[in-house]
Protein backbone atom coordinates (compact mmCIF):
# COMPACT_ATOMS: atom_id res chain seq x y z
CA UNK A 1 0.00 0.00 0.00
CA UNK A 2 1.65 3.22 -1.15
CA UNK A 3 0.39 6.73 -0.53
CA UNK A 4 0.94 9.85 -2.58
CA UNK A 5 3.34 12.36 -1.05
CA UNK A 6 1.26 15.45 -1.50
CA UNK A 7 0.86 16.73 2.06
CA UNK A 8 3.01 19.79 2.93
CA UNK A 9 4.27 18.07 6.07
CA UNK A 10 5.29 15.06 4.02
CA UNK A 11 7.19 17.23 1.54
CA UNK A 12 8.90 18.92 4.44
CA UNK A 13 9.71 15.50 5.73
CA UNK A 14 11.17 14.28 2.46
CA UNK A 15 13.52 17.31 2.49
CA UNK A 16 14.57 16.58 6.04
CA UNK A 17 15.15 12.93 5.18
CA UNK A 18 17.66 13.95 2.57
CA UNK A 19 19.39 16.33 4.93
CA UNK A 20 21.12 13.53 6.77
CA UNK A 21 21.93 15.80 9.70
CA UNK A 22 22.45 13.85 12.88
CA UNK A 23 20.56 15.30 15.84
CA UNK A 24 22.21 15.99 19.15
CA UNK A 25 22.91 12.44 20.21
CA UNK A 26 23.08 13.20 23.90
CA UNK A 27 19.56 14.59 24.19
CA UNK A 28 16.64 12.20 24.51
CA UNK A 29 14.17 14.38 22.64
CA UNK A 30 14.13 15.35 19.01
CA UNK A 31 13.33 18.91 18.08
CA UNK A 32 9.58 19.27 17.75
CA UNK A 33 9.61 19.69 13.96
CA UNK A 34 11.63 16.55 13.38
CA UNK A 35 9.66 14.65 15.98
CA UNK A 36 6.44 15.54 14.19
CA UNK A 37 7.84 14.53 10.80
CA UNK A 38 8.99 11.17 12.09
CA UNK A 39 5.74 10.62 13.98
CA UNK A 40 3.76 11.19 10.79
CA UNK A 41 5.98 8.78 8.88
CA UNK A 42 5.64 6.07 11.52
CA UNK A 43 1.88 6.55 11.75
CA UNK A 44 1.72 6.07 7.97
CA UNK A 45 4.02 3.08 8.22
CA UNK A 46 1.67 1.52 10.77
CA UNK A 47 -1.02 1.73 8.09
CA UNK A 48 1.23 -0.18 5.67
CA UNK A 49 2.82 2.66 3.68
CA UNK A 50 6.10 1.13 2.49
CA UNK A 51 7.62 4.42 1.27
CA UNK A 52 6.87 6.18 4.53
CA UNK A 53 8.30 3.27 6.47
CA UNK A 54 11.52 3.25 4.45
CA UNK A 55 11.95 7.01 4.99
CA UNK A 56 11.22 6.57 8.66
CA UNK A 57 13.80 3.81 9.01
CA UNK A 58 16.44 5.89 7.22
CA UNK A 59 15.82 8.84 9.53
CA UNK A 60 15.69 6.60 12.57
CA UNK A 61 18.96 4.94 11.58
CA UNK A 62 20.67 8.36 11.34
CA UNK A 63 19.46 9.27 14.82
CA UNK A 64 20.24 5.85 16.27
CA UNK A 65 23.72 5.77 14.71
CA UNK A 66 24.59 9.12 16.30
CA UNK A 67 23.21 7.89 19.64
CA UNK A 68 25.20 4.64 19.49
CA UNK A 69 28.41 6.24 18.23
CA UNK A 70 28.56 8.32 21.41
CA UNK A 71 28.42 5.18 23.52
CA UNK A 72 30.25 2.51 21.52
CA UNK A 73 33.78 2.95 20.22
CA UNK A 74 34.07 0.49 17.35
CA UNK A 75 32.29 1.49 14.14
CA UNK A 76 31.66 -2.16 13.26
CA UNK A 77 29.97 -2.74 16.59
CA UNK A 78 27.93 0.43 16.14
CA UNK A 79 26.64 -0.91 12.83
CA UNK A 80 25.89 -4.25 14.42
CA UNK A 81 23.93 -2.72 17.30
CA UNK A 82 22.27 -0.30 14.87
CA UNK A 83 20.94 -3.23 12.85
CA UNK A 84 19.58 -4.84 16.01
CA UNK A 85 18.00 -1.51 16.94
CA UNK A 86 16.32 -1.27 13.55
CA UNK A 87 14.93 -4.79 13.93
CA UNK A 88 13.65 -3.88 17.39
CA UNK A 89 12.01 -0.76 15.95
CA UNK A 90 10.40 -2.97 13.32
CA UNK A 91 9.14 -5.43 15.90
CA UNK A 92 7.89 -2.70 18.24
CA UNK A 93 6.37 -0.38 15.64
CA UNK A 94 2.85 -1.23 16.82
CA UNK A 95 3.73 0.05 20.31
CA UNK A 96 4.10 3.66 19.14
CA UNK A 97 0.89 5.53 19.94
CA UNK A 98 0.13 8.08 17.20
CA UNK A 99 -0.08 11.57 18.63
CA UNK A 100 2.62 10.97 21.25
CA UNK A 101 6.18 12.36 20.92
CA UNK A 102 8.33 9.93 18.98
CA UNK A 103 11.73 10.87 20.44
CA UNK A 104 11.34 9.14 23.81
CA UNK A 105 9.99 5.99 22.10
CA UNK A 106 12.89 5.86 19.67
CA UNK A 107 15.60 6.63 22.22
CA UNK A 108 14.17 4.08 24.66
CA UNK A 109 14.65 1.36 22.04
CA UNK A 110 18.18 2.62 21.23
CA UNK A 111 19.04 2.67 24.92
CA UNK A 112 17.63 -0.80 25.44
CA UNK A 113 19.65 -2.28 22.59
CA UNK A 114 22.79 -0.52 23.84
CA UNK A 115 22.37 -1.92 27.36
CA UNK A 116 21.70 -5.34 25.88
CA UNK A 117 24.90 -5.07 23.85
CA UNK A 118 26.99 -4.15 26.89
CA UNK A 119 25.41 -6.96 28.91
CA UNK A 120 26.25 -9.50 26.19
CA UNK A 121 29.71 -8.03 25.79
CA UNK A 122 30.47 -8.46 29.50
CA UNK A 123 29.27 -12.07 29.38
CA UNK A 124 31.32 -12.82 26.25
CA UNK A 125 34.47 -11.28 27.68
CA UNK A 126 34.17 -13.33 30.87
CA UNK A 127 33.71 -16.53 28.84
CA UNK A 128 36.56 -15.72 26.49
CA UNK A 129 38.90 -15.13 29.40
CA UNK A 130 37.87 -18.47 30.87
CA UNK A 131 38.52 -20.18 27.54
CA UNK A 132 41.92 -18.57 27.10
CA UNK A 133 42.89 -19.65 30.61
CA UNK A 134 41.70 -23.19 29.89
CA UNK A 135 43.75 -23.28 26.70
CA UNK A 136 46.82 -22.00 28.48
CA UNK A 137 46.58 -24.95 30.84
CA UNK A 138 46.23 -27.51 28.04
CA UNK A 139 48.60 -28.35 25.20
CA UNK A 140 50.65 -25.52 23.65
CA UNK A 141 48.90 -23.81 20.72
CA UNK A 142 51.74 -24.51 18.29
CA UNK A 143 50.95 -28.25 18.41
CA UNK A 144 47.52 -27.94 16.82
CA UNK A 145 45.53 -25.80 14.39
CA UNK A 146 43.19 -22.99 15.41
CA UNK A 147 40.63 -24.06 18.02
CA UNK A 148 37.84 -23.21 15.58
CA UNK A 149 39.28 -25.41 12.83
CA UNK A 150 39.91 -28.34 15.15
CA UNK A 151 36.41 -28.09 16.63
CA UNK A 152 34.95 -27.82 13.15
CA UNK A 153 36.82 -30.93 12.05
CA UNK A 154 35.14 -32.95 14.81
CA UNK A 155 31.63 -32.12 13.57
CA UNK A 156 29.56 -34.44 11.36
CA UNK A 157 30.03 -33.80 7.64
CA UNK A 158 26.69 -32.07 7.10
CA UNK A 159 27.07 -29.64 10.01
CA UNK A 160 30.70 -28.92 9.10
CA UNK A 161 29.79 -28.09 5.52
CA UNK A 162 26.91 -25.77 6.51
CA UNK A 163 29.02 -23.90 9.07
CA UNK A 164 31.94 -23.60 6.67
CA UNK A 165 29.68 -22.11 4.02
CA UNK A 166 28.00 -19.74 6.49
CA UNK A 167 30.96 -18.61 8.53
CA UNK A 168 34.08 -19.26 6.44
CA UNK A 169 32.76 -18.56 2.95
CA UNK A 170 30.34 -15.96 4.36
CA UNK A 171 27.34 -17.10 2.32
CA UNK A 172 23.77 -16.25 3.26
CA UNK A 173 21.29 -18.86 4.47
CA UNK A 174 19.56 -18.69 1.10
CA UNK A 175 22.83 -19.25 -0.76
CA UNK A 176 23.82 -22.14 1.50
CA UNK A 177 20.40 -23.70 0.91
CA UNK A 178 20.94 -23.43 -2.86
CA UNK A 179 24.48 -24.78 -2.59
CA UNK A 180 23.61 -27.79 -0.44
CA UNK A 181 20.16 -28.51 -1.84
CA UNK A 182 18.66 -28.19 1.64
CA UNK A 183 15.71 -26.01 2.63
CA UNK A 184 16.47 -22.73 4.41
CA UNK A 185 14.91 -24.06 7.62
CA UNK A 186 17.04 -27.20 7.42
CA UNK A 187 20.16 -25.04 6.97
CA UNK A 188 19.28 -23.02 10.07
CA UNK A 189 18.55 -26.13 12.13
CA UNK A 190 21.77 -27.85 10.99
CA UNK A 191 23.82 -24.71 11.71
CA UNK A 192 22.21 -24.37 15.13
CA UNK A 193 23.04 -27.98 16.00
CA UNK A 194 26.58 -27.45 14.75
CA UNK A 195 27.00 -24.33 16.89
CA UNK A 196 25.70 -26.19 19.93
CA UNK A 197 28.11 -29.09 19.25
CA UNK A 198 30.99 -26.61 18.94
CA UNK A 199 29.97 -24.90 22.14
CA UNK A 200 30.08 -28.28 23.86
CA UNK A 201 33.53 -28.93 22.39
CA UNK A 202 34.68 -25.59 23.80
CA UNK A 203 33.24 -26.57 27.15
CA UNK A 204 30.59 -23.85 27.06
CA UNK A 205 27.06 -24.87 28.06
CA UNK A 206 24.09 -24.52 25.67
CA UNK A 207 22.51 -21.07 25.40
CA UNK B 1 24.44 -7.60 5.76
CA UNK B 2 24.58 -3.88 5.09
CA UNK B 3 22.34 -1.57 7.08
CA UNK B 4 20.97 -0.14 3.85
CA UNK B 5 19.85 -3.58 2.70
CA UNK B 6 18.33 -4.24 6.11
CA UNK B 7 16.31 -1.01 5.91
CA UNK B 8 14.95 -1.97 2.51
CA UNK B 9 14.18 -5.48 3.69
CA UNK B 10 12.38 -4.25 6.81
CA UNK B 11 10.49 -1.61 4.84
CA UNK B 12 9.13 -4.27 2.52
CA UNK B 13 8.05 -6.30 5.53
CA UNK B 14 6.19 -3.30 6.91
CA UNK B 15 2.73 -4.82 6.81
CA UNK B 16 -0.07 -2.75 8.40
CA UNK B 17 -0.18 -3.00 12.18
CA UNK B 18 -2.75 -1.71 14.64
CA UNK B 19 -1.24 0.48 17.30
CA UNK B 20 -1.85 -0.97 20.75
CA UNK B 21 -4.56 0.75 22.80
CA UNK B 22 -3.47 3.54 25.15
CA UNK B 23 -2.42 2.34 28.62
CA UNK B 24 -5.48 4.02 30.15
CA UNK B 25 -7.83 1.98 27.94
CA UNK B 26 -5.93 -1.21 28.62
CA UNK B 27 -5.96 -0.47 32.34
CA UNK B 28 -9.73 0.03 32.41
CA UNK B 29 -10.28 -3.17 30.44
CA UNK B 30 -8.00 -5.12 32.76
CA UNK B 31 -9.59 -3.71 35.90
CA UNK B 32 -13.10 -4.52 34.69
CA UNK B 33 -12.15 -8.06 33.74
CA UNK B 34 -10.06 -8.75 36.83
CA UNK B 35 -12.46 -7.28 39.37
CA UNK B 36 -15.21 -9.31 37.72
CA UNK B 37 -13.14 -12.50 37.86
CA UNK B 38 -12.14 -11.99 41.49
CA UNK B 39 -15.72 -11.13 42.48
CA UNK B 40 -16.85 -14.34 40.78
CA UNK B 41 -14.11 -16.25 42.60
CA UNK B 42 -15.18 -14.79 45.96
CA UNK B 43 -18.78 -15.77 45.17
CA UNK B 44 -17.72 -19.33 44.34
CA UNK B 45 -15.49 -19.63 47.43
CA UNK B 46 -18.16 -18.09 49.63
CA UNK B 47 -17.73 -14.72 51.31
CA UNK B 48 -17.19 -14.54 55.06
CA UNK B 49 -20.44 -14.29 57.06
CA UNK B 50 -19.24 -11.21 59.00
CA UNK B 51 -18.35 -9.18 55.92
CA UNK B 52 -20.75 -6.33 56.71
CA UNK B 53 -19.42 -5.94 60.24
CA UNK B 54 -15.82 -6.19 58.94
CA UNK B 55 -16.45 -3.05 56.90
CA UNK B 56 -17.21 -1.19 60.13
CA UNK B 57 -13.61 -1.77 61.29
CA UNK B 58 -11.26 1.00 60.10
CA UNK B 59 -8.26 -1.36 59.84
CA UNK B 60 -10.16 -3.65 57.47
CA UNK B 61 -11.35 -0.70 55.37
CA UNK B 62 -7.83 0.81 55.20
CA UNK B 63 -6.38 -2.56 54.21
CA UNK B 64 -8.97 -2.91 51.47
CA UNK B 65 -8.26 0.60 50.22
CA UNK B 66 -4.49 0.07 50.22
CA UNK B 67 -4.81 -3.27 48.43
CA UNK B 68 -7.06 -1.61 45.85
CA UNK B 69 -4.53 1.20 45.43
CA UNK B 70 -1.68 -1.32 45.11
CA UNK B 71 -3.63 -3.23 42.46
CA UNK B 72 -4.43 -0.12 40.45
CA UNK B 73 -1.02 1.54 40.72
CA UNK B 74 0.93 -1.64 39.90
CA UNK B 75 -1.27 -2.54 36.94
CA UNK B 76 -1.15 1.02 35.60
CA UNK B 77 2.62 1.13 35.96
CA UNK B 78 3.08 -2.27 34.30
CA UNK B 79 1.01 -1.18 31.31
CA UNK B 80 2.75 2.19 31.00
CA UNK B 81 6.20 0.62 31.31
CA UNK B 82 5.32 -1.82 28.52
CA UNK B 83 5.52 1.05 26.04
CA UNK B 84 9.05 2.22 25.13
CA UNK B 85 9.88 5.67 26.44
CA UNK B 86 6.84 5.89 28.73
CA UNK B 87 8.14 5.93 32.25
CA UNK B 88 8.38 8.32 35.12
CA UNK B 89 9.39 8.20 38.76
CA UNK B 90 5.75 7.58 39.77
CA UNK B 91 5.69 4.26 37.89
CA UNK B 92 7.71 2.63 40.64
CA UNK B 93 7.25 5.04 43.54
CA UNK B 94 3.47 4.81 43.93
CA UNK B 95 3.31 0.98 44.03
CA UNK B 96 6.30 0.89 46.41
CA UNK B 97 4.77 3.48 48.74
CA UNK B 98 1.39 1.72 48.70
CA UNK B 99 3.01 -1.62 49.52
CA UNK B 100 5.00 0.00 52.32
CA UNK B 101 1.87 1.69 53.68
CA UNK B 102 0.09 -1.69 53.77
CA UNK B 103 3.00 -3.27 55.68
CA UNK B 104 3.16 -0.33 58.08
CA UNK B 105 -0.60 -0.53 58.72
CA UNK B 106 -0.40 -4.23 59.53
CA UNK B 107 2.75 -3.85 61.65
CA UNK B 108 1.32 -0.91 63.60
CA UNK B 109 -1.95 -2.75 64.24
CA UNK B 110 0.05 -5.78 65.34
CA UNK B 111 2.14 -3.68 67.75
CA UNK B 112 -0.85 -1.87 69.17
CA UNK B 113 -3.36 -4.74 69.39
CA UNK B 114 -1.11 -7.79 69.72
CA UNK B 115 -2.46 -11.15 68.57
CA UNK B 116 0.57 -13.27 67.71
CA UNK B 117 -1.22 -16.42 66.56
CA UNK B 118 -0.65 -16.87 62.85
CA UNK B 119 -2.93 -19.89 62.48
CA UNK B 120 -2.71 -22.10 59.43
CA UNK B 121 -3.33 -20.20 56.24
CA UNK B 122 -2.49 -22.59 53.42
CA UNK B 123 -6.04 -22.14 52.22
CA UNK B 124 -5.51 -18.35 52.05
CA UNK B 125 -2.37 -18.81 49.93
CA UNK B 126 -4.24 -21.21 47.67
CA UNK B 127 -7.07 -18.67 47.32
CA UNK B 128 -4.64 -15.86 46.48
CA UNK B 129 -2.97 -17.98 43.80
CA UNK B 130 -6.31 -19.18 42.39
CA UNK B 131 -7.94 -15.76 42.35
CA UNK B 132 -4.86 -14.01 40.96
CA UNK B 133 -3.97 -16.50 38.25
CA UNK B 134 -6.20 -15.26 35.43
CA UNK B 135 -5.73 -11.52 36.15
CA UNK B 136 -1.96 -12.10 36.20
CA UNK B 137 -2.04 -14.05 32.96
CA UNK B 138 -4.11 -11.32 31.31
CA UNK B 139 -1.77 -8.56 32.44
CA UNK B 140 1.29 -10.49 31.24
CA UNK B 141 -0.42 -10.98 27.90
CA UNK B 142 -1.26 -7.26 27.64
CA UNK B 143 2.31 -6.28 28.53
CA UNK B 144 3.73 -8.84 26.08
CA UNK B 145 1.58 -7.42 23.28
CA UNK B 146 3.35 -4.07 23.67
CA UNK B 147 7.14 -3.87 23.80
CA UNK B 148 8.26 -4.03 27.44
CA UNK B 149 11.93 -3.31 27.97
CA UNK B 150 12.20 -3.55 31.75
CA UNK B 151 11.10 -7.19 31.73
CA UNK B 152 11.64 -8.00 35.38
CA UNK B 153 10.02 -4.79 36.61
CA UNK B 154 6.98 -5.22 34.37
CA UNK B 155 6.72 -8.87 35.47
CA UNK B 156 7.00 -7.87 39.12
CA UNK B 157 4.37 -5.13 38.84
CA UNK B 158 1.99 -7.38 36.89
CA UNK B 159 2.21 -10.20 39.42
CA UNK B 160 2.07 -7.77 42.35
CA UNK B 161 -1.05 -6.16 40.96
CA UNK B 162 -2.85 -9.44 40.35
CA UNK B 163 -1.84 -10.90 43.71
CA UNK B 164 -2.88 -7.72 45.57
CA UNK B 165 -6.30 -7.94 43.95
CA UNK B 166 -6.46 -11.63 44.80
CA UNK B 167 -5.43 -10.82 48.38
CA UNK B 168 -8.26 -8.28 48.56
CA UNK B 169 -10.63 -11.00 47.38
CA UNK B 170 -9.20 -13.37 49.99
CA UNK B 171 -9.83 -10.78 52.73
CA UNK B 172 -13.53 -11.10 51.83
CA UNK B 173 -13.30 -14.88 52.28
CA UNK B 174 -10.90 -15.35 55.23
CA UNK B 175 -12.37 -14.60 58.66
CA UNK B 176 -9.07 -14.59 60.51
CA UNK B 177 -8.34 -10.98 61.52
CA UNK B 178 -5.10 -11.81 63.38
CA UNK B 179 -2.41 -9.48 62.08
CA UNK B 180 0.30 -12.17 62.21
CA UNK B 181 -1.96 -14.36 60.09
CA UNK B 182 -2.42 -11.53 57.61
CA UNK B 183 1.28 -10.75 57.61
CA UNK B 184 2.39 -14.38 57.12
CA UNK B 185 -0.39 -15.82 54.97
CA UNK B 186 -1.56 -12.76 53.03
CA UNK B 187 1.29 -10.23 52.78
CA UNK B 188 4.19 -12.58 52.23
CA UNK B 189 2.46 -14.55 49.44
CA UNK B 190 1.72 -11.24 47.67
CA UNK B 191 5.40 -10.26 47.87
CA UNK B 192 6.51 -13.79 46.94
CA UNK B 193 4.23 -13.89 43.93
CA UNK B 194 5.50 -10.48 42.89
CA UNK B 195 9.09 -11.75 42.99
CA UNK B 196 8.07 -14.86 41.06
CA UNK B 197 6.51 -12.52 38.50
CA UNK B 198 9.82 -10.67 38.21
CA UNK B 199 11.63 -13.94 37.47
CA UNK B 200 8.92 -14.97 35.01
CA UNK B 201 9.03 -11.54 33.35
CA UNK B 202 12.71 -12.01 32.54
CA UNK B 203 11.87 -15.00 30.37
CA UNK B 204 8.29 -14.32 29.21
CA UNK B 205 8.54 -10.62 28.42
CA UNK B 206 12.04 -10.59 26.96
CA UNK B 207 11.92 -8.22 24.00
CA UNK B 208 14.86 -9.22 21.83
CA UNK B 209 15.23 -9.00 18.09
CA UNK B 210 15.29 -12.40 16.51
CA UNK B 211 18.61 -13.20 14.87
CA UNK B 212 19.05 -11.32 11.64
CA UNK B 213 19.78 -14.57 9.84
CA UNK B 214 16.88 -16.33 11.43
CA UNK B 215 13.62 -15.06 10.20
CA UNK B 216 13.06 -11.33 10.43
CA UNK B 217 14.98 -10.41 7.37
CA UNK B 218 15.80 -13.76 5.87
CA UNK B 219 19.22 -12.34 4.98
CA UNK B 220 22.17 -13.05 7.17
CA UNK B 221 24.57 -10.38 8.29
Amino acid sequence: MRSPWGHPLQELCSKSCNRGEPPDAMTRDLDSQRDLELAILLAQAQKGDVDAYERFLREASTIARAFLARRIESDDVVEDVLQETLISIHQARHSYLPGRPLGPWLYAICEHRTSDHFRRHRRTVSREVALIEAEALSEPPCERGSPFQSALAKLPEKQRRVIELLKVKDLSVKEVAAETGMSESAVKVTAFRGYEAMRRLFGVGPR
Amino acid sequence: MKTEALIQDLAHRGTPVSPIPAPRTQFLRWMLLSVGLVALGVFVLGSRPDLISAFRRPVFVWQALLLGALTASSAGSALVLSIPGRHGPWTTRIPTLTLLAWFILISMTLLLNGGLSAGVGIRCVRNIVALGFLPCLTLFWMARRAAPMAYALVGLLSALSASALACLGTRFVCQNEGMVHILVWHCLPVVGLGLAGAALGRTCLDFKPRSRGDGVTGIRD
